[in-house]
């Protein structure tokens, strides 16, 4: 497959008009729109800052966390009980990002000196720890029952309904995290980053302290998670144990693969996702609601492993062709270009030990080589 | 210090050249498995020195001691008078080693010029402070090496596909960009390990002659482990032969290939 990566995707001005396009949208929206629909389009924002920090740890840093839930719950249950206590919502906002963060960095220091998916199994005790905890301390987190808290009401001077204001603070504070995310990832760390998640050897070799980025982007990764629990409970102001769930994690793992991983617009359509197609499902019919959302997400993984934005990369730069199949014949499938294949858990296991695999081909035997 | 279990001619002459590596004594175990015991090597400086010896003999092994990924249990290695033993594995790029893998280890999810780009990761220390009060030299800087990425893939043959993924190039290509990525790290002392493991014949000669022109024109030295004598005769000056992780002896590649212990491991085994 003779498939050109460098090459600008898609162009420069386009990219530009449709964010301009999109952030008038935005704008102007909450306006027109129901409550309800205001606050999809929020939540839809705070998830996406979750599912960036994953995609940060998973996609970028190829480390596979079932744990991203506790760090949202983290995140969610500091804002709702720092805003009980009457704290400014800066510093809220600053400790739901700084104490997972924290908390994240003292995970992944026994974790980053194991390699392969040492990481995945102690955060699949995080929620296992997480939930019983919020459950148990009900004098601080309400208990089973959840918090409710007061956070996120308008004030008076902008002349906005509830939903408005959390509707635009969020979205905000939502898209600076996502580019920040977004310039994160370029150039010598984005690269660093993919050397680690092809092989720890070859990035160490190459210079790259691989347990200090391992440490710092599972931080990252996890203040994100707590970001966008502030941002969460900042719309909801609830939060409950359910926060913190396993399910939940393993959901949010799914949401980003089907959205496309290493992909900003990647994160953004696996929050789409994980807020809307549970409730399309469920419009359809609620008894079967797992059933058609697994058949969802096997039918993406399926037709596009690289996850939607990928698909949407792949159909745009292949549009010319595609437009003379659609204008000559029936339009062919479209298989999503090999390279950007979602990255398994096969791509790492090769190489562990530097060319140390005890099997050789016969061509390089040395009593052949002899004259 | 122990000698090696079958003498190493000794050296009448002045060294010509300063040494750049020095492996002395090293051992390595895992278990009960002695996989390196006592090795000695040294690598002088503009040198190409080959390293030699049947499968099994411990040739990766030494490479992953040197690099830092395995930690002998006796011995010491040496690198321009820093002692490499003592340094974290991430270190030792900054001090100027660089290597290739027996299976080339590339990204597929990136082109080849993003590949290689990740040799200049330590190139660029420097830079990482001023890049925020100097953003516009921190720019110029990170042309200069994009350029300087383009200039060796050009160098190497490969810059028609420097925007392809590594995965759809042949395996004689693939094994060209590790080199280059190794290369933009600007080391003293270049490992490659069996370059030429799985080219066919027009492509070792090619290979022989690029490795030749790195150290030439780049002055880096070059140790590489190779199974094809041809290659090892054409391009070393010295050749050092382990076999089940012991000395077995040194020299120019003509007066290993006279040493019995050579000719009995590599002819006499021979079906
Ligand atoms: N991590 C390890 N654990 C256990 N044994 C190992 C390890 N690494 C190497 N060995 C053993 O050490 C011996 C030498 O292996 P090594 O790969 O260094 O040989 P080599 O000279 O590179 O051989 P080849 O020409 O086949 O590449 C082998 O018996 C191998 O099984
Ligand atoms: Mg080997």
């Amino acid at each position: 497959m003779n498939a050109r990566i460098r090459q600008p995707t898609v162009p420069w001005l386009v990219r530009v008009a449709a964010v301009v396009v999109a952030l008038a949208v935005l704008v102007i929206l909450p306006q027109q729109s129901t409550p309800y629909d205001n606050l999809q389009i929020t939540l839809v924002a705070a998830w996406a800052v979750v599912i960036a920090g994953l995609n940060l740890l998973t996609g970028y840093a190829g480390q596979i966390s079932l744990g991203q839930a506790a760090f949202f719950g983290i995140g969610a249950y500091t804002t709702a009980i720092t805003a009980l206590h009457g704290w400014p919502v800066v510093l809220s906002f600053a400790l739901a990002f700084l104490l997972p963060a924290t908390v994240g960095a003292l995970v992944a220091i026994p974790a980053v000196r194991l390699r392969g998916h040492a990481l995945a199994m102690i955060t699949i005790s995080l929620p296992l720890v997480a939930v019983p905890l919020a459950k148990r301390l009900d004098g601080l987190t309400g208990g089973s029952q959840g918090l409710t808290t007061p956070i996120g009401s308008a004030p008076t001077w902008s002349g906005l309904a509830d939903d408005q204001w959390a509707y635009y603070v969020v979205l905000t504070v939502a898209a600076a995290l996502l580019a920040l995310a977004h310039v994160a990832v370029r150039g010598r760390t984005g690269r660093a980053l993919s050397l680690i998640r092809t092989s720890e050897v070859a990035a160490v070799t190459t210079g790259i302290p691989v347990r200090r980025y391992k440490m710092v982007v599972f931080a990252l990764a996890s203040g994100y998670g707590g970001a966008g629990g502030f941002l969460y409970v900042y719309c909801v102001r609830f939060v409950s144990p359910e926060s913190l769930d396993f399910l939940l994690g393993i959901t949010l793992l799914c949401s980003l693969v089907v959205g496309g991983l290493r992909s900003s617009a990647g994160s953004v359509v696996a929050a789409c996702f994980y807020v809307y197609v549970p409730n399309l499902v469920g419009d359809i019919n609620p008894e079967k609601s797992s059933l058609i959302y697994g058949a969802v997400l096997l039918l993406v993984l399926l037709f596009a492993p690289a996850g939607i934005a990928g698909a949407a990369r792949g159909l745009w730069r292949r549009r010319k062709l595609l437009a003379r199949k659609l204008a000559t014949s029936w339009p062919a499938p479209s298989t999503p270009t090999g390279y950007l294949a979602v990255a398994g858990s096969t791509e790492t296991s090769q190489e562990e030990n530097g060319g140390l695999t005890p099997t050789r081909s016969t061509a390089s035997n040395p009593s052949s080589k002899t004259r | 210090m122990v000698l090696p279990a079958l003498s190493v001619p000794a050296d009448a002459q002045p060294p010509p050249r300063p040494e750049l590596l020095a492996v002395r004594g090293v051992s390595l175990r895992f278990g009960g498995l002695a996989v390196l015991s006592t090795v000695d090597l040294t690598v002088r400086a503009g040198e190409i020195h080959g390293l030699v010896g049947p499968n099994g003999a411990g040739k990766t092994s030494l490479f992953n001691c040197i690099s830092g990924l395995y930690r002998p249990q006796a011995g010491s290695i040496n690198l321009d008078g820093a002692d490499l033993l003592r340094c974290p594995p991430h270190r030792l790029a900054g001090l100027g080693l660089a290597r290739t893998f027996q299976h080339p280890i590339l990204d597929q999810h990136t082109s080849v010029l993003e590949n290689v780009l990740t040799g200049t990761y330590t190139c660029q220390d420097s830079a990482a402070v001023g890049r925020v009060f100097h953003p516009r030299s921190a720019l110029r800087e990170k042309d200069r090496r994009r350029q300087k990425a383009r200039a060796l893939l050009a160098y190497s043959g490969l810059i028609d596909v420097e925007d392809q993924s590594p995965g759809t190039l042949p395996h004689a290509e693939q094994k060209r960009v590790e080199l280059v990525r190794a290369l933009l790290a600007e080391p003293k002392l270049l490992l490659l390990d069996e370059p030429a493991g799985g080219l066919v014949h027009s492509e070792v000669d090619e290979l022989g002659e690029l490795i030749r022109r790195i150290r030439d024109d780049h002055g880096v030295t070059v140790l590489l482990v190779e199974h094809h004598m041809g290659l090892i005769s054409s391009i070393t000056d010295h050749v050092h032969v382990l076999a089940e992780g012991r000395n077995v002896t040194a020299g120019t590649a003509a007066e290993v290939q006279r040493h019995p212990a050579v000719i009995e491991s590599y002819l006499g085994s021979a079906p």
